[in-house]
Formats: structure tokens, C-alpha cells, sequence
């Protein structure tokens, strides 16, 4: 692959990072090409592995730092994002991959639902408070007693679903902290894992190669 | 190289490659490579790493019509290489205790 080609697939790969970021990387890794000569361009390209791979680590790093700087939810959501891409970049097999991002799309829509559902139980007091107050004016004509009565139960349950709503929030904020963190820690340990697992193999592989030619001519 | 190399002696390599002097990316990575066997691709994350810590500054200088971009260590990042030299030599003799002495009885 050519320096220019190997380059440019680098920052396709890096597209989701701020672009202060990929300038940095880019140039660092453009400015070492550049230092190693045409002559060992291949070489050098060779050693570092797919531009994927290059890009993943590059991912994950940022992906820990962004959670340690700001753990805010809509931060989270978007490091869940580079976190998976990061999975998928990485050579590993395709099927494990599947797996791990089945795993957590499951949790994501398990949290997703709960707060939901929460949040349905919030509106529906609220909304069914309003309409036994305004059933209770209705009959203040008729009743006074079972007038005050109904506005009484509407006020109660108009609060009570307002008093749920900022849990509702709060519970959301700490689900997607829960998922990104989780997704930053154990994932990207995995990954890098099953990397340094597959870049031993690859090495392996590269010296029984270079073994079997070497026996070759004898 | 057998034993595993965590991110935090990584950082304190590259710091002390850096004490000597201010370098850039290439020869900065061929000096870490001469100690401790570590792939190429990872060096930038720890640069990046360390930067973003103030443990290092960068400065670009001209070098035959494109720039070289240069790695100095802040006041900072010398205060955190004795750290952990000061670290690394409890562990040091932790692990020598073992491995060479023996437990003692």
C-alpha cells in the first residue's frame, strides 16, 4: 500500500473524532513516514499493521480520556459511539464483535425501556390528576363534598407525578453514565485484549514464515 | 521481553527519554524501542496521553521544507518521572525480594 493511500484510510477511519485530533494524529504518524525515508515507507507501514488497527488504539485512548474529563450523559452516548467503532475496527472475529455489540445494544434498550416506562407512570398521574380536578369542578354544581374530594385525589396525583419526573431524570443521566463507563472499561479492555492477542499470533505467524523460507533453499 | 509493559511505565520511559532532551516523534520512538520492546503504532497515544497532562509541550521547527514536530518536557512531567522512579524502585525491590532473594523465613 502506498504512503498517500495508507494515509488517507488513517483518517477515514478517525472521522468521528474532533478534528483538532485527527490533525494531531495525522501529522505525527505523516511526519514519521516522512522521517523514515521512501525507502523504508513499507516496512515501517508493515510493523504498525492496518491503518484500522492504528485507529482503534487511537479510539480507545481518546474514548477513556473523554470519560474521565466530562462523564456527562449526552458525552457518554457519543463515547458509547467511538467505543464500538473502536470493537469494530479491531481485527478481531467478526463474530465476537456481534456478539459484544448485541450485548450491549441489549442493555442499552433494556435502560432505555425501564426510564421509559418510568416516565409514563410520571405523565400518566399528572395527566389523570388534571382530569379529576377538572371532573371535580364540574360537580362542585352538585356535590360540594364530592367536588372537594376529586380535587383533593387530582392535586395528590398532579404532584406525585411531577415529584416523579426529576427522578425520571436523574435515573436517565445515571443510565447512560452506567453504560458508557461500562463500555469504556470492560469492552475496550476486551479489545485490546483479543488485540495484543492477535498481533501475537500475526508476530508468530511472521516468524514461521520467515523460518520456512529460510529452510527452503537447504 | 517476557513481562507486560503497563501504560503508566510506558509514560515514565518516554518522560525520561525527553529529561535528555527536547526530540521529535521519530527519534523519540527509536530511543524508547532501544530500551524496552514496544510496538510503533503505540507511541503516539502515549504522547497524546502525556500532552494532554501537561507533561509535555510541543513545538514545530522547519526542517528541509516540511516541519519537525518537537517533544519538551514541562515542569510537570519532571515532577511526575520522580514519582515514578521513587515508585518503581519500591516495586523494584519488592519483586527483587522474591525473584532473587527468596522469601525470606
Amino acid at each position: 500500500m502506498k504512503k498517500e493511500e495508507y494515509l488517507l484510510q488513517l483518517r477515514k477511519k478517525l472521522v468521528k473524532l474532533p478534528p483538532d485530533d485527527v490533525n494531531d494524529a495525522m501529522e505525527y504518524y505523516e511526519e514519521y513516514l516522512e522521517e523514515v525515508g521512501p525507502e523504508n515507507e513499507e516496512t515501517t507501514m508493515m510493523a504498525w499493521g492496518s491503518p484500522s488497527r492504528i485507529a482503534s488504539q487511537i479510539m480507545a485512548q481518546y474514548a477513556v480520556k473523554q470519560m474521565s474529563i466530562d462523564p456527562s450523559a449526552k458525552k457518554g452516548l457519543s463515547t458509547v459511539w467511538i467505543v464500538l467503532l473502536a470493537v469494530f475496527a479491531s481485527p478481531i472475529a467478526v463474530p465476537l464483535a456481534a456478539a459484544l455489540v448485541a450485548v450491549v445494544l441489549a442493555l442499552v434498550v433494556t435502560i432505555i425501556a425501564l426510564i421509559a416506562s418510568l416516565g409514563c407512570v410520571a405523565v400518566s398521574f399528572a395527566g389523570s390528576g388534571i382530569v379529576t380536578i377538572i371532573a371535580g369542578f364540574c360537580l362542585l354544581t352538585k356535590s360540594i363534598q364530592t367536588a372537594v374530594f376529586y380535587i383533593g385525589v387530582g392535586l395528590f396525583l398532579t404532584g406525585a407525578g411531577i415529584a416523579i419526573m426529576p427522578c425520571v431524570v436523574w435515573l436517565s443521566k445515571k443510565g447512560f453514565n452506567f453504560i458508557a463507563t461500562f463500555c469504556s472499561k470492560y469492552l475496550l479492555s476486551l479489545q485490546i485484549k483479543s488485540q495484543t492477542l492477535f498481533e501475537k499470533k500475526a508476530t508468530t505467524k511472521c516468524k514461521q514464515g520467515k523460518k520456512a523460507t529460510a529452510k527452503a533453499p537447504t | 521481553m517476557v513481562f507486560q509493559l503497563g501504560s503508566a511505565l510506558l509514560d515514565a520511559c518516554v518522560l525520561a527519554v525527553l529529561t535528555k532532551a527536547d526530540t521529535y516523534g521519530y527519534i523519540l520512538t527509536q530511543n524508547v524501542k532501544e530500551m524496552i520492546d514496544v510496538s510503533e503504532s503505540s507511541l503516539y497515544p502515549v504522547l497524546r496521553r502525556l500532552q494532554k497532562d501537561d507533561c509535555l509541550t510541543t513545538y514545530d521547527q522547519p526542517f528541509q521544507g516540511r516541519n519537525r514536530r518537537y517533544y519538551s518536557i514541562t515542569e510537570q512531567g519532571r515532577e511526575r518521572l520522580t514519582e515514578y522512579a521513587e515508585e518503581w524502585q519500591q516495586y523494584k525491590t519488592k519483586v527483587d525480594k522474591i525473584l532473587i532473594g527468596g522469601i525470606e523465613q
